[in-house]
């Protein structure tokens, strides 16, 4: 912290003081941790006429019922596929956005976070548009005599792989490219300089150097496509089943505030777990200063 | 910095003043709810509208769903954000016994009087159902030739493949009781759903079935050609064809459509004022002005319908409607139900 007072300068380590530490942390225990705890340990009655079981049940349900257990991978298993998809993508664009786009680097930046601005509803329907039987993916495949009637695509786990993979692809961009453009391009020209090619330069150096960027992607992306429900009611039809999607459920016509509890805590495991082995498995591999 | 820290007190206090104000609602407005699109529309002309004419207050309508209101008051059920809750038979049973709504007889809502005793019964004292409504077949003209004329047809010819057909999504508040409809369709009954089961197992392995996540979702779906037919209301259907789609066909299927009876009620916690909004809805008057909009059934019995919808509200007797002992098995094992439509059906 440097301050200025009466045109002289002091520098002075940045120190907060203890009524913030205590304000922030009893906000994060009243809004974050209590209501974790309630969640857990549910008890709630309902005005409802279904069965009351205690929260127990529906753990011992998740953890043992094969259907839930496949739903539980399910979710896991969407989430990850999704951010490899987006990495995939993500990382030549970032790529390009960093090194070659020059002076259309700010148009690029605009495309990718212009479609944010956007409902996710409201691009989520626009595919809806474009997969229908009608739509103008079925019409140019059957002119081009590639289907001879049209395809369903709508209503399958890949459409709806596809419409999380559109939303959440510029959080990847934007997360690769910031670490990106912290490189010391210097690095990359030592590399070729001593015989290198660009291909060994990329994976010895540049691609170390970049794994921040894609660990912090790794777990945005994961962490929306974890929770995300209105993708794949919109677009998966009821073929592919989550527990986002089962949470909802319960809210809008079971009303099983046990259940949903139970399906919450699960989902919030899996993130938590995810969180942990993103830090202990991505490290960064800086190069120390000259 | 003292200057600096001022600024930032007064930020804090007067923006703290702000909201509050913002927050603080009048005593003599109430909120009342309704289901999305042309429901809205209907809801706060014919009912809102009038209530606001007549005693000079405001009726707040807010759109949702009622599980999402019944939380909502149950969250605070001696100062509810919500007045007056709109819900189906079931859960306007599972809300009385669970003690979110009042008990309502004509003393409460005068009008009451004036409705057909068996929308009263429907909801087991819990007030009285304002419309009604059946879930009907609409089809597309112009894919379906020979549309068919009974539910059991058109299951079995989109087990045939003559169409793609679009079912409600289990997601869908109603979707309990049109289990229930279709159990009873194949000779079963709310304590035994196999037989709906077995006949929608049949539908989901034909690969011709396709759900609609919520009411606007099915109209996108026969636009964009997604879907030939489905099953669908009747009043909602006609409303989209009255706006100038005239390809969309409606057919009430001679084995009898289910019945759904929408019921108002208010907030057990809520003021005085929302019995005189509910007595606006049982109405003749608003009940016709919504029926016009709505294009459902009303369940006052003095309403005058227009010529239009003479022809277009099929009456409960040649309707499928559950009594109220079969709304409350509904109510008791619909979460039951959802769960083993996830397993075994998926749609």
């Amino acid at each position: 912290m440097i301050l200025k007072r009466s045109g002289v300068t002091t520098v002075s380590a940045g120190v907060v003081s203890p009524w913030w530490i205590a304000f922030t942390g009893l906000f994060l225990v009243v809004f974050f941790v209590l209501p974790i705890v309630n969640n857990l340990l549910n008890t709630t009655e309902l005005a409802t006429l279904a069965k009351q079981r205690p929260i127990s049940f529906y753990y011992h349900k998740l953890f043992t019922d094969p259907y839930y257990i496949r739903i539980v991978f399910d979710t896991v298993a969407l989430s990850v596929g999704v951010t490899v998809i987006c990495i995939i993508i993500g990382y030549p664009v970032a790529m390009f956005l960093v090194r070659h786009s020059g002076k259309w680097s700010g148009f690029i930046i605009f495309l990718l976070i212009a479609p944010l601005l956007t409902s996710i509803i409201m691009r989520t329907f626009g595919w809806r548009v474009l997969f229908a039987r009608r739509g103008l993916v079925n019409d140019f495949l059957i002119w081009a005599d590639i289907l001879d009637k049209p395809f369903m695509f709508l209503n399958s786990a890949s459409s709806a792989v596809v419409g999380l993979v559109h939303v959440l692809v510029p959080f990847m961009v934007l997360s690769i490219a910031s670490v990106l453009r912290s490189i010391d391009l210097q690095l990359e020209e030592s590399a070729r300089i001593l015989g290198a090619s660009r291909v060994k330069t990329f994976l010895k150096v540049t691609f170390p150097l970049s794994l921040d960027g894609i660990g912090t992607g790794f777990i945005i992306v994961f962490l929306l496509a974890n929770g995300s429900f209105v993708t794949l009611l919109l677009l998966g039809g009821g073929d592919l089943k989550t527990l986002p999607l089962l949470i909802y459920q319960q809210f809008t016509i079971s009303r099983d505030f046990q259940f949903a509890a139970a399906m919450s805590n699960v989902l919030l495991a899996i993130a938590v777990g995810c969180l942990y082995l993103q830090l202990r498995l991505i490290r960064r591999r800086g190069v120390k200063g000259s | 910095m003292l200057r600096n820290k001022r600024w930032i007190q007064g930020s804090v206090i007067g923006s703290a003043m702000l909201f509050s104000g913002a927050a603080a609602v009048s005593a003599e407005e109430i909120t009342v709810t309704s289901f999305g699109g042309i429901w809205e529309t209907a809801i706060t002309n014919c009912f809102a509208a009038e209530y606001e004419k007549r005693t000079g207050h405001k009726a707040n309508v807010m759109i949702g769903s009622p599980a999402q209101w019944m939380s909502q008051i149950e969250a605070n059920p001696d100062n509810p954000p919500i007045d007056v809750i709109v819900s189906t038979q079931s859960q306007t049973v599972a809300a009385g016994e669970g003690g979110l709504i009042s008990r309502a007889g004509p003393n409460e809502i005068p009008n009451l009087a004036d409705v057909d005793p068996l929308f009263i019964d429907a909801v087991d004292g819990w007030g009285g159902c304002f419309d009604f409504g059946s879930f009907v077949i609409a089809y597309n003209k112009d894919t379906v030739k020979n549309p068919p004329t009974s539910l059991k047809e058109f299951m079995d010819r989109t087990i045939a493949g003559d169409w793609v057909a679009s079912f409600p999504s289990i997601t869908y508040a109603i979707m309990p009781d049109i289990i229930w409809s279709f159990a009873e369709l194949y000779g079963g009954s709310a304590d035994n759903v196999d037989p709906a089961f077995d006949i929608f197992k049949k539908v989901k392995a034909s690969g011709n079935a396709i759900a609609w996540a919520s009411v606007t979702d099915f109209l996108n779906q026969m636009s964009t050609g997604d879907a030939d037919i489905g099953m669908y209301w009747d009043g909602r259907a006609y409303s989209f064809i009255d706006k100038g789609n005239d390809w969309m066909g409606v057919i009430t299927p001679t084995d009898k459509a289910y019945m759904s009876c929408v019921a108002m009620n208010k907030s057990k916690g809520a003021p005085d004022a929302a019995w005189e909004y509910l007595n606006i809805v049982f109405e003749a008057g608003p009940q016709s002005c919504f029926s016009d909009y709505l294009n459902y059934g009303v369940t006052n019995q003095k309403v005058q319908y227009s010529e239009k919808m003479k022809d277009r509200v099929t009456w409960p007797k040649d309707l499928r409607a559950p009594s109220t002992a079969t709304s409350r098995k509904i109510a008791e094992n619909a979460a039951d139900w959802i769960e083993r439509w996830n397993k075994e059906i998926g749609l």
